[in-house]
């Protein structure tokens, strides 16, 4: 076809749609509401400066996790790091507060809390499998790494998640 | 007695998560039956994976509306060079015979490249973007301090705090082409965020102050002693164009 429409629309449709799902990624990746905010913009302006490398009709919302975890991991990350003179501490983590979205509740608080203790590597790929609903082929895509280190990062999760909620779940029965 | 065959965590992470293509499903739900070792490790491995995202789910609420930028260009008349070079090349011959010759970028957008990447960012600014950041003075120096060094030139708090109808509140290093591209934000409670962006310039020209409207906004552009300002936000151009006048006599 000689002319044809670009991805632009499509893109820019998609991140309508997205965007929510975009943010909490990003807090996943940051564990900071601003620097979620941060993220999630940035990777707007970058999808739609990069739409001819969008192929319409492909997965965008993969393309544009993909480009999220890139912003963070090449370019907001060591900001961040420098800023807090290392990645953020569990006490940093800018947990929402249950006040403020009472739907959150104490549960879910000490999930969040649990998941965003985990070392980054494990809690980016936990946000992409258990939270996102990728498969383990999806999340090696979209973070360039083989699927047996998906495997290995998952399973040291879990044996990390499962002890800290039964302890949490028995200390509150 | 059966030989107890060992599974790693890694293959019986893949079995609880259903991803069936990386384990052995069939000689675990066999094993699992007698085998009490390989049930404590399982347990071991064992998550509410619902209570997970449930819990995540909370936090999508939460995330801050944002405004999505609409397309720069209109893609209707965006050609696939690549797929018909003949006819590229047919149609460019028949530009040239018309003297017709304009960049490429010039037909999508007459804005100069980071000025319009600039507007594109500022564009998803709503005042609720700015309104929460509460930092002191000693942190507006340090990440001044910090945009500063990057940029080549020292910005000062008490110069971006002299216009008294814009509210600074933060300096952020983007990149354009390579180049950092400093972000300063201004809240404006009356209309709409506003942000000085400045980038060093190649050449040491001095440009005069110049109003337009840029992805709708008011803006004004100006060079001076080797930078390229643009002030943008809103839609209040006489806003714009005092604020660039008393900006460009204190920076």
């Amino acid at each position: 076809m000689f002319w044809k429409k670009g991805p632009d629309k499509e893109i820019s449709k998609g991140l309508k749609e997205i965007y929510p799902r975009l943010w909490r990624y990003a807090f996943i990746l940051s564990g900071s509401h601003d620097k979620a905010s941060d993220i999630t913009q940035a990777t707007s302006v970058r999808a739609l400066e990069k739409s001819h490398q969008y192929s319409p009709g492909t997965d965008l919302n993969r393309w544009l996790f993909r480009i999220a975890k890139n912003i963070w991991l090449n370019e907001l990350r060591s900001e961040s790091v420098r800023d807090m003179g290392g990645m953020a501490s569990i006490d940093e983590i800018d947990i929402p507060d249950a006040k403020l979205s009472p739907e959150l509740g104490m549960v879910n608080e000490e999930i969040l809390l649990s998941v965003m203790s985990l070392p980054e590597a494990q809690r980016i790929v936990v946000g992409l499998v258990y939270i996102e609903g990728y498969s383990y082929e999806e999340a090696a895509n979209i973070l360039d790494i083989p699927v047996g280190t998906i495997m290995s990062r998952l399973s040291t999760a879990r044996l990390k998640l499962s002890k800290k909620l039964k302890q949490y779940q028995s200390a509150t029965v | 007695m059966n030989k107890q065959i060992n599974f790693s965590d890694e293959e019986l992470t893949a079995y609880l998560d259903g991803q069936f293509g990386y384990t052995r499903q069939a000689e675990i739900e066999s094993a699992i039956k007698n085998d009490r070792d390989l049930q404590e490790q399982i347990d071991a491995l064992s998550i509410d994976k619902d209570d997970i995202k449930n819990a995540f789910d909370g936090l999508l609420s939460l995330a801050p509306e944002q405004e999505i930028p609409e397309p720069r260009s209109n893609n209707v008349f965006q050609a696939s060079w690549a797929l018909s070079p003949a006819i590229a090349a047919a149609v460019a011959l028949v530009f040239f015979s018309f003297g017709w010759v304009v960049k490429p970028s010039e037909t999508v957008n007459s804005i100069s490249g980071w000025k319009s990447y600039a507007a594109a960012y500022q564009a998803l600014y709503i005042n609720s973007t700015l309104a929460h950041i509460d930092s002191d003075e000693e942190e507006l120096n340090k990440e001044l301090a910090r945009v500063s060094a990057a940029l080549g030139k020292d910005l000062e708090l008490d110069k971006l705090q002299s216009f008294d109808r814009l509210d600074y509140k933060r300096s952020q290093i983007l990149g354009f082409n390579g180049q950092p591209l400093i972000q300063l934000a201004f809240l404006n409670t009356m209309d709409a965020p506003v942000a000085l962006c400045i980038m060093r310039s190649k050449e040491d020209v001095e440009k005069a102050i110049e109003l337009a409207e840029i992805e709708g906004m008011s803006s004004a552009a100006w060079e001076k002693d080797g930078f390229r300002y643009l002030l943008i936000g809103g839609k209040d151009s006489i806003l714009i164009e005092e604020a660039a006048n008393a900006l460009s006599n204190v920076i």
